[in-house]
């Protein structure tokens, strides 16, 4: 114990040192980090309030079809937590040079676990706890719940609901690496996304929201009886819906049935992290060394062949050859880019297929505009996560060796610029295609059609530039790991100005919608006048989006090095 | 070749480099020299472009490096003290990086690659990645993509940290060729025995500022009047 607070204390030293230095950078990046977060869980508390009002008392679905809700919006939490710990854990318990020096150091494996659990679940978790905590006040405000819910549920069932997340993620990781020692590394990573993608889709098979809703319509207006049969049993089994079902009992005033189920996710928790110290204490020292062989023996002798040779002559002059080449190679030789890269592939294919089958069938023009806007917004937020993930960290990859590209002649605004069109254009085509897919149900209504097409060009390029732009100048060139880069204070940052985007995006759209929808609904030829304002607006701000972003990144590229 | 004048850089009220002056003709080795700290590395930084001077002005081959720094850059090449290289990339594939983004042409690299590899004894290693070198392959690989282009200006930090007796060897049989060659060589080293071997002027910078600066010769007649030691004109400069 002695040992982990030693260690804890001086770490704590080192993070707030660097991170209350006085220098006008980083108090710019704080005041800006603390209006965007004020902003970003304020929005996030009124949003949630707004909508738990609108499912109680106008669309009037009751109390226990938004707890159902709020469980499969919780089961993806969780998963969120799960795959983040998973990342992150990857990064600070094996590939971090933190870690090779402490295991010379004599420091049991065990405490040296601890401290990297604890700095993984906070680095991975903290902004998601973040979002959880404004919704937390958003849904208590609603339904007026005393100060003591919010300490008990951010005690009894979030803390144990993130841990039972975080620890499962970490134990399956030690596991994994260990039998990665035996089967090989890919054998290991393609189990693991087909092992997971399935968990996925089970239990949204299981779960079934599509029959929930239509079973639950089918007593409508008394939809808060008749629910004993929509719960699948396996559902009842997961942390998800026992936090879920607490809330709901809780808003019912059955304390018996709110004890039982916070019970069950504490112990649950307590036996997950048990489970993962018991795990740690025998396989972590092992799953180590066994990362270092797969390390040592994965096959780095060669100098590639094929179209993205060096050796072979470009198309391109010389620079823009050799750049889009390092480009292409840094990215797909580094596991950690491309399984990420390949995981939210699937997940754009799940999406793109399972949007295909969806009908916008009601019509109510209220539904069909909160609808549309549902899933245009659900594409612009992958589109941020995409970009995040991978825009965002572009240009502090380059590390420390852009001391070679800084020396060189060359332009630093051609490197820029580069990196912005390798961003673009993949971006911009899986952008069309989750927007070709997700108007499919709405083809025939060909002004949409036409907005959304044509609007959501302007949106990736703004949510790129936005990215690219806040990553060239909170570059971090020391840090190596990519995924720490798009979880850093920047990052964050950019995430919550391209959540605000949204915002705007939405508040742009909704009104020229709902007056379309509505007009069709009457079948009264619609003015297109109102769409021309807004998209006017829209694609104003966008533009001012895309020229501060480059005019930041672009100052920021000329910096000292 | 290379000239610094009323060169200065302030880091918030630290002052790092103090009015630095100097001038190499063609051909000329200088060794730059001096304590930890004293301002040597960002010097160089500045002359290759990656820090911008709060004050002066930098002439490479004629080029001011904040006006033509693409023609400045063009006539350098640079070793830098930490030998940073893409660790995903193997040497051979950032030797061809490097020559793509000096514009070298497309036909001639291959040849003139082969050429460094076999001048710096980078053998067998160069097809692996980089993330499996040593310090002292790094440096080498870092060395050869520094010749690639056949540069005028050689601007090299600490070049001989991490390397094996028999690749320093080889770096400094390659430095004297280059010199004798005409190519112009600012080195920063805090090898005294290295300095005096190779160059043919030396500077010892203090503070940010220069405190000595002449050629090998004067530093011979002004050792006479210490113990005969180049380390005690050091120490007693820079005490």
């Amino acid at each position: 114990m002695k040992t982990i607070l030693h260690i804890v204390w001086y770490k704590a030293l080192s993070f707030f040192k660097t991170t209350t230095q006085l220098k006008v950078a980083s108090i710019t990046k704080s005041i800006a980090s603390l209006f965007v977060f004020g902003g970003f869980a304020l929005a996030a508390y009124f949003f949630t309030y707004n909508t738990i009002q609108y499912i109680m008392e106008v669309a009037d679905l009751g109390s226990f079809l938004l707890h159902r809700f709020l469980s499969m919006l919780l089961y993806v939490f969780f998963l969120s937590i799960n795959i983040g710990n998973i990342i992150v854990s990857y990064a600070t318990l094996y590939r971090s040079k933190e870690t090779e020096f402490f295991f010379t150091k004599p420091v049991p494996h065990l405490s040296l676990f601890i401290i990297k659990f604890l700095d993984n679940f906070f680095y991975s978790s903290t902004t998601l706890f973040m979002i959880a905590l404004a919704v937390l006040f958003g849904y208590g405000e609603y339904f007026q719940l005393p100060w003591t819910f919010y300490l008990n549920t951010l005690l009894f069932l979030f803390l144990p609901f993130m841990l039972i997340a975080a620890s499962l993620g970490v134990t399956a990781l030690m596991v994994l690496m260990k039998i990665a020692g035996r089967i090989g590394i890919k054998a290991t990573l393609i189990s693991l996304v087909v092992g997971y993608v399935g968990v996925v889709i089970a239990y949204f098979k299981l779960i079934n929201p599509a029959k929930l809703v239509t079973g639950v319509m089918k007593h409508f207006p008394y939809t808060d009886q008749y629910f004993g049969y929509l719960d699948p049993p396996a559902s009842t089994f997961l942390p998800n819906h026992w936090m879920a079902e607490a809330l709901y009992w809780n808003l019912k005033g059955e304390t018996a049935r709110v004890i039982t189920n916070t019970a069950i996710l504490v112990l649950v928790a307590v036996c997950c992290v048990s489970l993962m110290f018991f795990i740690a204490r025998k396989l972590y020292y092992k799953s180590w060394l066994s990362f270092l062989e797969l390390k040592a023996h994965s096959e780095t002798n060669a100098t590639a062949n094929g179209f993205f040779s060096f050796a072979k002559k470009s198309m391109f002059e010389p620079q823009t050859a050799v750049l889009i080449k390092k480009e292409f190679w840094q990215f797909f030789r580094e596991p950690s880019q491309w399984i990420h890269l390949a995981i939210i592939m699937l997940l754009i294919i799940v999406f793109v297929a399972s949007i295909f089958q969806l009908t916008l069938g009601t019509n109510q023009p209220y539904l069909q505009t909160v609808s549309y806007l549902v899933m245009y917004v659900f594409n612009v937020f992958l589109i941020i996560s995409v970009a995040l993930r991978f825009v965002y960290p572009l240009m502090s990859t380059e590390g420390l060796s852009f001391w070679k590209i800084r020396s060189a002649p060359i332009t630093l605004n051609k490197v820029y610029w580069l990196k912005f069109l390798l961003a673009v254009i993949p971006i911009l085509v899986a952008n069309e295609i989750l927007m070709i897919a997700s108007h499919h149900a709405i083809a025939h209504h060909q002004m949409i059609v036409l907005t959304g097409l044509m609007t959501s060009v302007f949106v990736a390029l703004s949510i790129i530039s936005m990215n690219l732009g806040t990553g060239t100048f909170f570059a971090d060139y020391r840090e190596t790991n990519p995924i720490k880069i798009s979880s850093s204070q920047g990052a964050t940052l950019t995430f919550l100005m391209s959540i605000a985007y949204l915002v705007f995006l939405i508040a742009m759209l909704s009104f020229p919608l709902f007056g379309y929808f509505q007009m069709a609904y009457k079948h009264i030829p619609y003015s297109s006048a109102m769409f021309f304002v807004s998209i006017g607006v829209l694609l104003l701000g966008s533009t001012i989006v895309i020229l501060v972003s480059h005019s930041i990144g672009l100052k920021g590229m000329k910096r000292d090095f | 070749m290379i000239k610094l004048h009323q060169l200065t850089k302030t880091f918030g009220s630290f002052t790092a480099v103090n009015n630095l002056s100097l001038e190499l003709k063609q051909g000329e080795f200088f060794g730059f020299l001096g304590p930890n700290g004293a301002g040597k590395t960002t010097t160089i930084k500045m002359m290759t472009g990656l820090f911008a001077p709060t004050s002066g002005q930098i002439i490479i081959n004629g080029f001011d490096i904040q006006k033509n720094s693409f023609e400045a850059k063009l006539a350098t090449g640079f070793i830098p003290d930490q030998p940073f290289l893409y660790e995903k990339l193997t040497g051979k594939e950032f030797l061809f990086f490097s020559a793509g983004l000096y514009k070298l042409n497309h036909g001639m690299t291959s040849e003139r690659i082969e050429e460094v590899i076999d001048m710096l004894e980078l053998g067998s290693w160069i097809d692996r990645r980089a993330e499996d070198y040593s310090q002292g392959m790094r440096q080498r690989v870092c060395i050869a993509a520094a010749l690639l282009h056949r540069p005028k200006v050689m601007v090299v930090d600490e070049p001989m940290v991490g390397l094996d007796p028999r690749s320093a060897h080889v770096v400094k049989r390659i430095f004297k060729e280059l010199s004798q060659q005409g190519v112009t060589i600012f080195m920063s080293t805090h090898s005294l025995p290295v300095a005096e071997e190779l160059c043919d002027r030396i500077g010892i910078i203090k503070d940010g500022e220069l405190i000595f600066n002449n050629t090998i010769e004067a530093l011979h007649d002004y050792k006479q009047q210490f113990d005969g030691k180049f380390e005690s004109v050091f120490l007693e400069l820079t005490k």
